[in-house]
């Protein structure tokens, strides 16, 4: 279990968790073509939203604050939905090197180079968008969305199970 | 060949996924839940050579989760790191350069890995392993 950061604030019921789901709708979405049984991790990432959308409806404290996190949250939503699209099209290609016995160290290269100017566009976007938010939060409301970004962890760690 | 690691939430792995997929090094694929070992040792019939391929097909199966790992450590890391009271985005950016550059290498060991393993193995026999 992971130490959890000291919480120092109150204002906690929504603000909280808009970081938290920009965490699992990444992860949500990047797996889109997966299934589950009855349930698929399309259908979590929705499910996800709307329950996001709901908490925003509640959000910070002051209508202002909790606008501007919204407008944050669409856009790295929009963000993480290219990039898993993206490094799903890279995965595939990658996967096809690699299983392709005449592959090249150049052809390795070339790809690697392409992962990592990906990734790197992707760090950019969250660096930006994440700077922003730790701005629009309260130092509690931002103290407490990572505790929750930790208890969701948790959370995925025992469905894992 | 598949990859075991994008398939369904709720599975062994789902929460390993999710970082993965985001961050995750991407070549590893032994697939089809078998030994990539088990796999190479029946492509190969030459005994010395079978011998050889399959202990390096061994040693990309023993790499196989050393980069999820990572990334699992990595991103608890990373939260406490944002959560600080001096966080801001030198400090994001930094952070995620740290996965970036060791999910690279990562990759170059994994592609080692496989280089190891092809020089092994002709091309028949590597179709047979993959295909």
């Amino acid at each position: 279990m992971t130490p959890r950061p000291e919480v120092t604030g109150s204002s906690v019921l929504s603000s909280r968790r808009i970081f938290l789901h920009l965490g699992i709708m990444a992860g949500l979405i990047a797996v889109a073509c997966s299934s589950h049984k009855s349930r698929t991790l399309e259908d979590v990432a929705l499910e996800s939203s709307g329950r996001f959308a709901v908490v925003l409806g509640e959000v910070v404290g002051d209508p202002e604050r909790s606008a501007r996190a919204g407008e944050i949250f669409a856009a790295y939503r929009e963000q993480q939905q290219r990039f898993a699209a993206d490094m799903g099209a890279l995965k595939a290609e990658a996967l096809d090197l690699y299983g392709n016995y005449g592959t090249t160290d150049e052809d390795f290269e070339a790809m690697a180079a392409r992962l990592r100017g990906r990734r790197e566009v992707f760090r950019d976007e969250i660096a930006s968008g994440l700077a922003e938010l730790i701005e629009v939060l309260e130092p509690d409301e931002w103290n407490e969305t990572v505790n929750l970004m930790l208890d969701e962890e948790d959370r995925w760690r025992e469905l894992a199970r | 060949m598949k990859d075991e690691r994008s398939n369904s939430v709720g599975s062994p792995t789902s929460f390993h996924q999710v970082l993965i997929i985001l961050f995750g090094a991407l070549f590893f694929s032994p697939g089809g839940g078998e030994p990539l070992a088990e796999r190479v040792k029946d492509a190969v019939s030459d005994s010395a050579r079978q011998e050889r391929a399959v202990g390096a097909a061994e040693a990309i199966d023993a790499a196989v989760g050393e980069d999820i790992d990572f990334v699992i450590k990595w991103h608890e890391e990373f939260y406490r790191a944002i959560g600080g009271a001096d966080a801001d985005e030198a400090l994001v950016r930094g952070k995620i350069d740290e996965v970036i550059d060791r999910l690279a290498e990562f990759e170059q060991q994994q592609l080692n890995l496989r280089g190891d393993l092809r020089d092994q193995l002709e091309s028949s026999e590597w179709a047979e392993v993959f295909d």
